[in-house]
């Protein structure tokens, strides 16, 4: 009876060891297996300690990365916490965004340069477009499924977010509409699409492309800063707080926290859960669209497949910082903004920053699922 | 009304068929004929009188089909857009063989659909099927052939050995998606798991033959043929590889909930094809040596690190990066060597390895692990409480899958005689997903037939539809036009092939909200209690 009760402190000298030896292979078979990647821990800090700037330089790109991420990842977050689902679709939502908002900036242009309160205006269809889209994805796509075992409603979400990426991909065939009709010039914007259905598109220059330290402190800086960055890293903040200031204090915010906390209990309370539940969807979906506009503005290209890297970005974002967690999707997208700036600069090529940024998602996933703020079961959203 | 005399499986299989009649055309009548055939014996779930209903509904759709073939050789061959459709000569002869094949095989499905025993229905099903399959290379494919007197004549002449077999090529490569699908069936079917990189089994399968059975390591080493082993041990090594690979992913992620393994599934299928792309030059160090000498050394050459892999005087081109690895070398069989082209070999080698498979996976479903699997698909909770290990279930369902994924990928390697990277993107994973989800998941036959669909549409109705499509809008649409940039654009929205994707989602979307169970559901006991 004791001898059940007490600690077992006859574990094998392997099994006392394993636990500290396992890690240590991991790491050195990784950093073997990461040479062709260029993930040589020497390199790197050579690199680093010959040129601290790098470092800095990289954490201001990360961040204006981490300002786009964090739009994103709050929407699968938020999803996540009211519904315990992924919402696959959310990255081709975005996608779809920056469509809409390259459209929207490149038609009321008139084919002159796009003035800047016309790209910021942009956010208007682009939210409104994204967060209808999700709302209506959520309605005839997933609301009849939630009772179901869960994997029904995200085999749906996926067959969705499929949907999206291939009309993502065919809008580029009405680039070739203005060669049918040259002499029309209310379509001539539609050139931007391109000549090939997937290829990349090109939004137009808003900002221009100056280094803001060097008009300040003169040409010494060895930093730099540009306006899109400024841009995106503001909107981003002013967005994190509107939301976190329309969750707080309004009404279907509180309704929408008690609906994570509850669904059951909400409704007896008298909220109509699947009415907070399509908002949700569309709020998630409008900063989708934000996101988009943001993206276009600091990238200045997009294409039908941008869903899936930044899809895969932000949900890490999402999970490093704690699912169902609006601050720990900031705090992760900083972190994931950060690691895919410094591996863009320093790896063997741009490619393998998806797979650092998905070597971090299973580490943070097998050693810490609950994320950075994250807790078990409890509060969310 | 229409609804009131045919239910909706029955109304499903006359308007698939008259589709298919019209995109297809042709000599293809036998092939629809015995699609239709085993669609309408799968809809026919009446209690009492099934066997003729099915018989009357099949020869309703018999008819159907014939007229429209028979209009086809008439007088639609003459409109635009058609003339991509093979006319022929048909004679009464082949429409009776027709009408025989769709009514037998839709009493005989019905008679299997409607069997009390799940076990003989599988095995009598899978058997159906098989003997179909053993039939179909021996059934000449020419579209000028017409049966006259029991015997096919060559009505059109000019039928060569290449058009005899016009279907083969097609057949082959579903095959090797239908034991690709049968193996996601194993992780997403059996275990309810879902499985978004499942490409990435296959690439590793397909990449392990390809090394294996090629030049692009030999030659560096400075004996080409040394990586000439032999097919059937290195399509072994190809399934144990992939296995391995995914045990080494399975281990870790699959502690973690269902939505989380989804996304990590789908970033892996999409890292493997990029890693693949960027392993041309390898050079691998000792890790500590190496961070030593980074760290203090002046020049990379003087410092001590210990080179393991790669060390010659150029680093080790493993992938050929986008080049991709050829050729790969055809697989030997006691003397008689694979060619490209001559397709009734490489037929049945993919025939033997998917019955095969598909009796190994049969069997593993009826065993200890195989209802482990189920009952914690059903209930995860209760079943860890009946002593079933969740993580070891799970891992082995993933690690299986896996490995029947690298077989098909060892097997598309050597029948392909290249790969790319570009051969495994992330649409391979979405195709073979809604292979399993529109046919039943869980249930072999199921998937099979959910593989034969899918894949029929993939590799052959979309590229026909696309050129009727562009045929009517050539003939039609833009016959007294002149503006050939407004035909490109038209052409470029309409191309039936570039909504590949769209298509496989809208089945995913679709079938979860009508039908999530797929066409021929798994029989489990729960379902078994309800009926």
């Amino acid at each position: 009876m004791q001898k059940s009760l007490a600690p077992s402190s006859n574990t094998s000298f392997l099994q006392r060891f394993g636990k500290v030896l396992l890690p240590v292979a991991v790491v050195y078979v990784l950093l073997m297996a990461g040479q062709p990647a260029g993930l040589e821990p020497g390199r790197l800090l050579r690199e680093i300690i010959s040129d601290p700037t790098i470092l800095v330089q990289q954490l201001i790109t990360g961040l204006a990365n981490a300002a786009i991420i964090t739009i994103i990842a709050i929407g699968y977050t938020m999803v996540y916490g009211i519904v315990e689902m992924v919402n696959f679709a959310h990255s081709s939502v975005f996608m779809l965004g920056t469509m809409v908002a390259l459209l929207f900036m490149v038609a009321l242009s008139g084919g002159q340069a796009t003035p800047l309160w016309l790209a910021l205006l942009a956010f208007i269809p682009a939210m409104l477009f994204c967060g209808v889209l999700n709302s209506v994805i959520e309605r005839m796509a997933y609301r009849s499924l939630r009772s179901q075992p869960k994997i029904v409603s995200m085999i749906a979400a996926m067959g969705m977010d499929f949907i999206l990426q291939n009309i993502g991909m065919q809008i580029g065939a009405f680039g070739k509409l203005p060669n049918a009709f040259p002499k029309d010039q209310s379509i001539a914007w539609l050139r931007v699409l391109g000549n090939q259905n997937p290829s990349p598109k090109s939004f137009p220059q808003v900002l221009p492309n100056i280094n803001l330290l060097e008009s300040i402190f003169g040409p010494d800086v060895v930093l730099r800063i540009t306006p899109a960055e400024v841009v995106v890293i503001l909107s981003a903040v002013i967005l994190v707080y509107g939301l976190s200031w329309f969750v707080a204090n309004t009404r279907p915010g509180k309704a929408m926290r008690a609906v994570a906390q509850n669904p059951a209990a909400a409704a007896m309370m008298g909220i109509d859960v699947n009415k907070i539940i399509n908002l949700t969807y569309a709020i998630g979906g409008a900063l989708a669209g934000a996101a988009a506009v943001m993206y276009g503005l600091y990238k200045g290209t997009t294409s039908w497949d941008v869903g899936f890297v930044n899809g895969l970005y932000s949900f890490t974002a999402a999970v490093v910082g704690g699912i169902g967690n609006i601050a720990g999707a900031a705090l992760g997208a900083l972190m994931i903004g950060v690691i895919s700036a410094l591996s863009n600069q320093l790896l063997a090529s741009t490619d393998w920053s998806k797979a650092i940024v998905f070597l971090v998602l299973v580490l943070v996933l097998v050693f810490k699922p609950t994320g950075i703020l994250g807790s078990e079961g409890g509060e969310k959203a | 009304m229409m609804k009131k005399i045919l239910a909706r499986g029955e109304l499903i299989a006359v308007v698939l068929t008259a589709f298919l009649a019209l995109i297809l055309g042709g000599w293809q009548i036998m092939l629809i004929a015995a699609l239709a055939g085993m669609l309408i014996g799968l809809s026919a779930e009446h209690k009492a009188n099934y066997l003729p209903r099915a018989a009357g509904v099949a020869a309703f759709v018999g008819l159907i089909l014939i007229a429209i073939t028979h209009f086809h050789n008439t007088s639609l061959s003459t409109l635009p857009g058609m003339e991509h459709i093979p006319d022929q000569a048909k004679t009464v002869g082949t429409y009776l063989i027709a009408l025989g094949v769709i009514i037998g095989l839709a009493v005989l499905t019905a008679w299997i659909h409607n069997l009390a025993d799940e076990r003989k229905r599988q095995v009598y099903f899978i058997g159906l099927m098989v003997a179909l399959a053993v039939f179909f290379p021996f059934f000449e494919q020419c579209p000028g052939l017409s049966w006259t007197n029991f015997k096919f004549v060559d009505m059109a002449a000019g039928c060569s050995e290449q058009s005899n077999l016009l279907w083969i090529g097609p057949v082959i490569v579903m095959f090797i998606y239908a034991l690709q699908a049968i193996g996601l069936n194993i992780v997403a079917g059996f275990a309810g798991l879902l499985d978004l990189g499942y490409v990435a089994f296959f690439a590793i399968g397909a990449y392990t033959m390809g090394l294996l059975r090629s030049q692009q390591l030999g030659s560096q080493m400075g004996d080409p043929d040394f990586f000439r082993w032999s097919f059937w041990i290195v399509i072994w090594i190809a399934a144990a590889t992939a296995a391995f690979f995914g045990l080494v992913f399975g281990a870790p992620t699959l502690r973690l909930r269902g939505d989380y393994l989804a996304i990590v599934t789908l970033g892996f299928g999409e890292i493997v094809p990029i890693v693949v792309k960027n392993l041309y030059a390898v050079r691998i160090f000792e890790p500590i040596s190496l961070f030593i000498g980074q760290l203090f050394g002046q020049k990379s050459s003087d410092l001590m690190q210990f080179c393991l892999l790669g060390c010659g005087a150029k680093p080790l081109d493993i992938t050929a990066g986008t080049k991709g690895i050829s050729p790969i070398y055809p697989p030997d069989f006691f003397g008689y060597t694979f060619t490209v082209g001559e397709y009734v070999p490489w037929y049945f080698l993919a025939l033997t390895l998917l019955v095969v498979s598909a009796f190994f996976i049969y069997r593993l479903r009826a065993s200890r692990i195989g209802r482990a699997w189920v009952s914690m698909r059903e209930d995860e909770l209760a079943a860890n409480a009946m002593g079933v290990d969740l993580i070891r279930t799970k891992l082995t369902a993933f690690v299986l899958g896996a490995m029947f994924s690298g077989f098909a990928g060892a097997f598309y390697a050597s029948y392909t005689t290249l790969i790319t990277p570009d051969s495994f993107d992330f649409s391979i994973s979405v195709i073979i997903l809604a292979q399993v989800i529109l046919g039943g998941s869980g249930n072999i036959a199921g998937v099979m037939l959910g593989s034969s669909i899918i894949m029929l549409i993939d590799r052959v109705l979309l590229d026909k539809l696309k050129m009727v499509i562009n045929g009517v809008l050539q003939g039609l649409v833009f016959k007294g036009i002149d503006n050939q940039a407004l035909a490109v654009f038209w052409t470029s929205l309409t191309d039936a092939t570039a909504y590949k994707i769209l298509l496989f989602g809208l089945i995913l979307v679709v079938m979860m909200k009508v039908r999530p169970q797929g066409i021929l559901p798994e029989q489990t006991a729960a379902r078994r209690r309800a009926a």
